[in-house]
């Protein structure tokens, strides 16, 4: 064995994955595999629903087979978030939009848990750690307890309380910044 | 909308978040000085002060503060009374209070690895936060598509505006399911890695938690170490492909014990293997010299280039 220096960097984190050029080639693999698998789809469906659903698609696999980390890759994944985002806001408010009062609220709140668990998906933490990471969970909270209750006083005060408020709070405790090891 | 618009604001989109990622991912040059007079002076201190810093650097006190405190959140540094801070080993990966703890029983011990051992982590893992997610998608596409048709027509006659409201509340359903497995999986990685640390210090060896209200009973000194391996089976290598992090389980036979005892699913345990290796051969030499990266890459959380030496 050599002397353990040289290997403890060099085996930091690249000798558990696949090699850089493996994971490219995984990459376009099951980028073809979702080409194929929406061209030759059973349920037929526009081009516009198949470059939707292929960069959804993309972004959400991107950060799970590409495993380098750096400045470049972190780029593309943020860059893919960006286009999977405004995707899934064109393509859910051309589907199921529905502009009536309480479904307005409800709709709202499943964009601000896709947009950030999306951002969650590619590494980034929204809530920092921190006082200042505290302040944007709480606000991020309100915004959706504020969006949920729109769609949940339909139902009375009591429902409003007895869903709301522990939903809120699982929202809040899926944001809060988390120690990965 | 039409394919003509579609790609424009794909593309548009994706250009600026590529941008903003690119902003993000870059350390600072303010962040690297610091990180820079930190190994050059401080890498042996026990600890050390700003002022103390500033000595070996031009920048302002409040630049280094903020530098500091951003390495404070990152787990690299550690702060103590009277603005003393000191530096973590970069293989510490131990909660503010664990960290304290294990200084404590350790009499102050230079600690060169510090995690959690997950002794139950894979399989509730895989279970719960997948399981769980499945059986939610499946219930939702089971309901759109009619496939039981009593809990649609109960929604829809609960539901305000009816069917139209349906796919709104169907597709809210997945997204809490996501934050629900998301808050789970928060609970299941914080529970199972409570109280089962392992920590590795200079001169201390290993000292481990033997229950999840242990104060690390469990000690293999130094000379008590016979031999180390790793083991990774197929289901933690597949995870390693494209998990988070790294695990693996650590077997290290001890002196007067028939049965090796075993760590299972260490946090880069390669790293946890070359540490102990260097604790029995007595070589520290790769913490000095390879620091500078490595505090690089718990800071940002990305991998700087490296150099061969």
């Amino acid at each position: 064995m050599g002397e353990p220096s040289e290997e403890i960097i060099e085996r930091l984190q690249t000798q558990y994955r696949f090699k850089t050029s493996t994971q490219i080639i995984l990459l376009v693999i099951f980028m073809l595999i979702g080409y194929f698998a929406l061209e030759y789809s059973p349920i037929p469906m526009m081009l516009e629903t198949k470059i939707k659903v292929f960069v959804i698609y993309l972004a959400l696999i991107f950060p799970i087979i590409i495993k380098t980390e750096n400045r470049y890759t972190f780029s593309i994944a943020m860059g893919l978030y960006g286009a999977a985002s405004i995707v899934i806001i064109i393509w859910t408010y051309e589907t199921i939009f529905v502009a009536e009062q309480p479904v307005i609220g409800l709709y709202i709140a499943f964009l601000e848990i896709i947009l950030v668990e999306l951002l969650h998906h590619i590494g980034v933490e929204i809530v920092p750690r921190g006082k200042q990471g505290y302040i944007v969970g709480v606000a991020l909270t309100i915004v959706f307890f504020v969006a949920l209750a729109t769609f949940l006083i339909y139902y009375g005060i009591p429902i409003l309380i007895l869903v709301g408020v522990p939903l809120s709070l699982i929202f809040l405790y899926a944001i809060l910044p988390e120690r990965k090891i | 909308m039409l394919v003509e618009y579609l790609i424009p604001i794909i593309i548009i989109m994706f250009a600026v978040f590529v941008i903003i990622g690119w902003k993000i991912a870059s350390v600072g040059s303010n962040l690297e000085k610091v990180i820079d007079v930190i190994v050059e002076h401080f890498i042996d201190e026990r600890r050390f002060t700003i002022a103390k810093l500033k000595e070996y650097s031009d920048l302002p006190e409040p630049v280094i503060e903020k530098q500091l405190k951003k390495l404070v959140n990152k787990g690299i540094l550690t702060t103590s009374k009277g603005g003393w801070y000191r530096l973590k080993d970069p293989l510490v990966f131990l909660t503010e209070k664990d960290y304290i703890r294990a200084l404590r029983i350790t009499r102050d011990d230079n600690i060169l690895y510090g995690a959690y051992q997950h002794p139950y982590f894979l399989h509730i893992y895989f279970l719960g936060i997948y399981g769980l997610f499945l059986t939610i998608v499946a219930f939702t596409l089971a309901v759109y598509f009619n496939l039981l048709p009593s809990v649609r027509a109960y929604l829809i006659s609960v539901l305000p505006g009816g069917e139209n409201t349906l796919p709104v509340f169907l597709v809210f359903l997945i997204a809490f399911g996501i934050v629900f497995v998301d808050a789970l999986d928060n609970i299941i990685k914080g529970w199972a890695k409570e109280r089962y640390s392992v920590i590795i210090g200079e001169l201390s060896g290993i000292s481990y938690d033997q229950s999840l209200s242990d104060e690390l009973s469990g000690r293999i000194s130094r000379g008590h170490i016979t031999g180390v391996d790793i083991q990774i089976s197929p289901l933690q290598k597949l995870f390693n492909y494209f998990g988070d992090y790294p695990i693996g389980d650590i077997v290290v036979k001890v002196k007067g014990h028939k049965k090796p005892i075993v760590f299972k699913n260490m946090p880069y345990p390669r790293e946890m293997f070359f540490v102990i290796r260097t604790l029995m051969l007595g070589s520290l030499g790769w913490r000095k010299r390879h620091a500078r990266t490595l505090m690089l890459w718990r800071a940002k959380g990305l991998v700087p280039s490296i150099k061969s030496e």
